[in-house]
């Protein structure tokens, strides 16, 4: 009874114990880094963090830290509240946006973490039965934060064409589709925020031409819902 | 040359795909300006006009808005600002931020408000609503019953509980 009870107890802590990787851990070959690079990278991280955590009053307590691994990937964690960018991540972003973007949607899982029962203990259970929910929520509240801050969101789509990939289906994956994320962030900005997609300074970057490109059937669907003032949700591809 | 030939076909048939690619823009009214915003740091814990309000008419995750939307909201007393008062029941807009529903093993819906106006004056404050988080006692059902020759499949369809905004709560929002 002693062992089932231990066995049954240790089933329930492993499940407490996700991880709310923002991407995919794709290996990434690069060459020593040096110490001075490694320090202006932090810089650089702690710097845009801090300034999304202050222009948004954000009132739960967040730290951020580069980690020179080479893996395409970003994390929040929830017990240390620590916001983690690795090297392959980073090497991939182009601009100061894309940082914002990135570590906006992690700031949002961060701020997610406090609420709820034991400060916070119980959200991640829900984290673990329903990840998708919260991954796009924290896309949707990395552009309010990102436009808060003083970002581009439009940032956020591009960021997610270039850095993350695409799985067959999301049906095992505690993270939906890229392409469905970015059609939700799309219509998101679209109806809160479309002076940034009018007025588009990404407008003529590769990887936002590319979405236009593979998205051009989302955003039929999209344009359906706009053209029918329809409230329905629409199920992207 | 067949080689050449080949390449310079495709290129031709496969520009009219990439030249088809169209983007059909948002209008926007002509006010709203996308704003470079100038990091200063700034005191953000001031004292400012506690303002209290209460929604017009309840909002659920049942029948969810669309976030975007914006909400009535009313001021509960009178409030002044500057030079100006605002009496009891002066219309404050909240607008919806983001809304996700309900899910089984216990997950709640919730909703978060935010941007709210009173007369064009931005105002402080946000409303985030989360409906009953049952996963705090399903999801240990559900795995001590998954041990039990996997009975805690009968706790899967339980859901969390509908986030509500209702008519008689008082939230507050600042101005400063």
């Amino acid at each position: 009874m002693k062992k089932f009870f231990i066995a049954a107890m240790l089933m329930f802590c492993a499940s407490l114990a996700p991880s709310f990787a923002a991407s995919f851990t794709t290996p990434f070959n690069s060459d020593v880094i040096e110490l001075k690079d490694i320090v202006a990278m932090q810089a650089k991280v702690s710097e845009v963090g801090v300034k999304i955590l202050n222009k948004n009053e954000i009132e739960k307590r967040t730290i951020f830290r580069f980690d020179s691994g080479k893996s395409v990937n970003a994390h929040s964690s929830f017990r240390d509240r620590e916001i983690v960018i690795y090297r392959g991540l980073y090497t991939l972003l182009d601009d100061e946006n894309m940082l914002a973007a990135v570590l906006s949607h992690e700031i949002s899982h961060s701020v997610e973490s406090y609420e709820g029962a034991f400060r916070g203990y119980f959200t991640q259970v829900n984290y673990y039965w329903a990840p998708k929910k919260y991954e796009y929520m924290a896309d949707k509240r990395a552009v309010d934060y990102m436009v808060g801050a003083g970002y581009n969101p439009v940032a956020l789509i591009v960021v997610m064409n270039k850095a993350f990939s695409q799985t067959r289906y999301d049906w095992c994956s505690s993270h939906p589709l890229t392409s469905r994320r970015m059609m939700e962030v799309y219509e998101y900005i679209y109806k809160k925020y479309p002076q940034y997609l009018a007025k588009n300074e990404y407008k003529n970057h590769p990887y936002y031409v590319n979405f236009l490109l593979i998205s051009k059937e989302n955003r039929a669907k999209f344009q359906h819902k706009i053209e029918t003032n329809s409230k329905m949700p629409v199920l992207y591809l | 040359m067949k080689k050449l030939f080949a390449t310079v076909c495709i290129i031709l048939t496969g520009l009219p795909s990439i030249a088809e690619i169209t983007e059909v823009l948002p209008t926007i009214p002509n006010d709203i300006k996308i704003e470079k915003r100038v990091y200063i740091a700034e005191d953000t814990t001031k004292p400012g006009v506690e303002i209290p309000i209460r929604i017009l008419s309840p909002v659920t995750t049942k029948n969810p808005p669309e976030e975007g939307d914006f909400l009535d909201f009313v001021t509960t007393k009178e409030i002044k600002i500057g030079n100006k008062t605002y009496p009891e029941g002066t219309i404050v807009k909240g607008r919806v931020e983001t809304v996700s529903k309900n899910f089984s093993l216990g997950v709640p819906g919730d909703i978060l408000m935010a941007n709210f106006t009173l007369d064009k004056y931005p105002l402080k404050g946000q409303i985030k609503k989360v409906g009953a988080n049952r996963s705090i006692w399903v999801d240990p059902c559900f795995q001590i019953g998954i041990l039990c020759l996997g009975a805690g499949v009968i706790f899967m369809p339980i859901r969390g509980g509908h986030a509500k905004i209702k008519e008689k709560e008082v939230f507050t929002v600042y101005y400063r």
